[in-house]
């Protein structure tokens, strides 16, 4: 298992250094820069600019000091924030977007598992066909409809809650719910039809015979091989849900990494690209790892050497 | 169960939360909403409007606008312009103090003009100080001659030199620590999230403040700032989304005023059709539907660059454009043509209206319409690589009329269209070192006659100021700059 663990962090490397060229060589190749401003600069205000970037040496030159300065941790200036550098930025956004997400990710985890072994217990029934329904809108509906709509709902008319912001715990509640919404009814869809093939298995009926009440049964021998298919789903599921939800963070104007990747693509914020692709990157990596550990521990049969 | 339990303990941990932290906010505490998070707030770094806002507040320079957006004493209290008008003396005010009380001095203006002309700060408005004489040495020609003396001194008499002394960018520069000469300081700064500032209270005209807190929040969508001003936690929005303006129906919070800036189409001249044809062109467009019907915010119609709420644009202001030699004769455009613009709600719509006029006057014309990312256009814009033409607009820094034309100076960095032309470069330059107003005046005129011959742009319309302000909110005065300090709001007793 240990070496396991080791030989497949080993093999990130490769992959999170060919992201970056990858990365690197795209935004430099997007037409426009980081100095293109409405108010046009001449151009030896541009020169002087790109000089003081290290924009004016070749490509190459520039990637070896990215490099170079990645390795001792630093991601660099931002282009666009001239009094801050890529690592103040994502630090102040990391903590809002982490926050945000482990939020949704937990109400998303409870409320798409509750409702899908509801679903599967009382199969065909009521409750299944409506758990489903909401469950197939979650999924199908997106983000940008829902989101506007919860807010004209609660924040205009009834003014229960804000429209936008972070600054007190009221204001989670809608990006949160509006965040968690889809992943909830993927996960409930999941558990339901793993734990109805789950509920088929043989061993499910020995325990039948065996006179377990259905509620130990349930939790406690089908749950558990139930959840499989959704902890693989989870781990990029997590991964999109920590690194900001670019959709949710715009419509609720959260200063979160989704923002601040929207915001850094477009403004040609070069050195705050490639470091919100580093951290994404080097999440989905770790969390697929995870999750491939965790296989191990939900699954008997699994063994890594 | 116990799933659920959980689910109501932390939804009872979050209310419990909420009633602990949002206590009713204190009366002179406002919210402004900001069209995008300012990329800095130093006054030297700052490269944008939306920093410009906060830095108003946060700033004195020597000169500072009132409420309608006019030049007034600000840190000076007085100045003096030499017989060659070549040479200003300002006198500060006595007693001035940074935010931690510490004495300023006019060397911190020294500084702060010294940073913004540095080569390695490559500050995005260094050329407001283009005026300003250097010396053998590269230095800026400013010197305090004693702690309450600034004396400056320009390579030529500058017309429009105080009016640039209010910007942002103009603004002293303590050594060391940040510290704030305007009447805030700063108190809470996130890169992106909300800027929050309290009432400086070593500020000279500290008594006449009268909103204690200013917090700005930035908004990258209009919608989230429209929703957030209706749900009621922002008193004022930088902008009013296209969508909802119609719907606006309480004319008390809504606020619009005519705004320094122009929109044009703007002809890549390296390779434009003829002056005849674009003089159709631009007489195709029926300006008044494209305003009054397909904008409808309030936008006026542009027949020329200068807009109507400019200083010293006391220019008549005509309702046609000037026809070119011999376009009465002249047969109909035919053939190709491109129009390029940055992708917007509003770009788009004026772009397919403008498309429809000239295919109805046109027949044999074929216009096609390419939009583009912001950044893109504006990099085809300086490269001079697109073909036909590409909508551009112009917002002016301060309020003076030349600021418009000299966007088609030949060397300028705004003109997209590569328009050169000897006469209007020697008009642009007698404007500006001409200070007597009628003389100013039919220089001006003169170049936007220039222009008007060539059309080597079509002017469409000029902008106008859109704000939502809360009905609590007092002493917002509507202005073509579009400033509005906050020390001048008050609020009204609910």
């Amino acid at each position: 298992m240990l070496r396991y663990t080791l030989s497949r962090l080993v093999s990130v490397i490769p992959t999170l250094l060919l992201v970056m060229l990858i990365t690197f060589l795209l935004v430099h190749a997007a037409p426009g820069g980081p100095f293109d401003n409405e108010r046009t600069l001449p151009p030896e205000m541009q020169a002087r600019l790109q000089a003081a970037y290290g924009l004016d040496q070749p490509l190459w030159v520039q990637f070896g000091n990215y490099i170079g300065g990645l390795m001792q941790g630093d991601l660099g200036p931002s282009f666009r924030y001239p009094q801050s550098t890529v690592n103040e930025l994502i630090g102040d956004a990391a903590p809002v977007s982490l926050l945000l997400g482990s939020l949704a990710f937990i109400v998303a985890v409870i409320f798409g598992s509750a409702a899908g072994i509801l679903a599967a217990i009382r199969q065909n029934r009521a409750t299944d066909h409506v758990l489903m329904t909401v469950a197939m809108t979650g999924i199908s509906v997106p983000a940008f409809v829902v989101a506007p709509l919860l807010v004209l709902l609660f924040a205009i008319t009834l003014r229960w809650l804000p429209a936008s912001g972070l600054s007190t715990p009221w204001h989670f509640i809608l990006p949160v719910f509006a965040l968690a919404l889809p992943t909830a009814a993927y996960v409930a869809r999941l558990i339901r039809a793993s734990m109805l093939e789950v509920l088929k298995g043989q061993f499910i009926r020995t325990a039948r015979a065996q006179g377990l009440s259905s509620r130990t049964l349930v939790l406690r021998y089908a749950l558990k091989p139930a959840l499989i298919p959704v902890v693989s789903y989870l781990g990029p599921a997590v991964a999109a849900l920590l690194s900001g939800s670019v959709v949710i963070e715009q419509i609720f104007n959260i200063p979160g990494l989704g923002r601040l990747f929207i915001q850094s693509a477009l403004n040609r914020d070069y050195t705050l690209v490639m470091g919100l692709v580093i951290l994404y990157s080097t999440l989905l990596v770790l969390l697929n790892l995870i999750v491939d550990l965790l296989y191990a521990v939900l699954d008997p049969r699994v063994r890594y050497r | 169960m116990r799933a659920y339990r959980l689910v109501i303990l932390l939804a009872l941990g979050l209310v419990g939360c909420g009633e602990s932290e949002s206590n009713p906010e204190s009366t002179s505490s406002i919210v402004r909403g900001l069209s995008a998070a300012p990329e800095s707030i130093d006054p030297q770094l700052a490269r944008s409007v939306a920093s410009a806002v906060v830095l108003t507040d946060l700033y004195e320079g020597l000169l500072t606008r009132n409420a309608e957006g006019q030049i007034i004493a600000g840190a000076a209290i007085s100045w003096e312009l030499s017989a060659d008008e070549r040479q200003y003396t300002f006198r500060l005010r006595e007693g001035l103090r940074w935010s931690d009380g510490s004495a300023l001095t006019a060397g911190d203006f020294v500084r702060g003009w010294t940073m913004l002309i540095a080569d390695d700060t490559a500050a995005f408005y260094a050329d407001l100080l283009n005026p300003v004489r250097r010396t053998s040495d590269g230095r800026l020609a400013v010197e305090a001659s004693d702690d309450a003396t600034l004396v400056v001194t320009l390579t030529a008499p500058t017309a429009d030199f105080l009016e640039r002394l209010a910007h942002p960018a103009l603004a002293p520069r303590a050594s060391g620590e940040a510290r704030y000469n305007g009447a805030y300081q700063l108190e809470q700064y996130a890169p992106l999230g909300s800027i929050t500032l309290l009432r400086n209270p070593y500020f000279h005209a500290a008594d006449s403040v009268a909103i204690v807190r200013v917090e700005y929040q930035p908004f990258e969508q209009e919608q989230t700032e429209y929703a957030a001003f209706r749900s009621g936690t922002v008193d004022v929005t930088s902008r009013v989304p296209r969508a909802v303006f119609r719907q606006e129906t309480r004319p008390d919070t809504l606020r619009t005023a005519p705004y320094l800036g122009v929109v044009y189409l703007s002809f890549n001249m390296r390779d434009a059709p003829s002056a005849v044809t674009r003089c159709q062109l631009s007489a195709a467009i029926d300006r008044k539907a494209l305003t009054e019907t397909i904008i409808g915010r309030g936008e006026q119609p542009a027949y020329g660059l200068i807009p109507p709420g400019v200083a010293n644009g006391v220019l008549p202001f005509e309702s046609r454009m000037q026809a070119v030699d011999g376009v009465d004769s002249a047969s109909q455009p035919t053939g190709e043509l491109t129009l390029h613009y940055a992708t917007s709600d509003e770009n788009r719509v004026v772009a397919a209206a403008l498309q429809e006029m000239w295919r109805s006057a046109y027949p044999d014309l074929k216009v096609t319409l390419a939009n583009k990312e912001f950044r893109v256009l504006l990099s085809e814009s300086r490269a001079g690589t697109f073909d036909g033409m590409m909508r551009r607009s112009w917002v002016a820094d301060y309020n003076d009329a030349s600021q418009f034309l000299a966007i088609l100076k030949s060397d300028a960095a705004a003109n997209s269209s590569g328009f050169a032309d000897a006469r209007l470069d020697t008009l642009l330059a007698a404007i500006d070192s001409t200070t007597d107003p009628a003389q100013r005046e039919r220089l001006l005129h003169a170049a936007e006659q220039l222009i008007a011959a060539q059309v080597p742009v079509i002017p469409l319309y000029f902008f106008v100021s859109k704000h939502l302000v809360a009905r609590r909110v007092a002493g917002w005065q509507d202005n073509p700059l579009d400033v509005h300090p906050s020390r001048f709001l008050r609020l009204l007793d609910e």
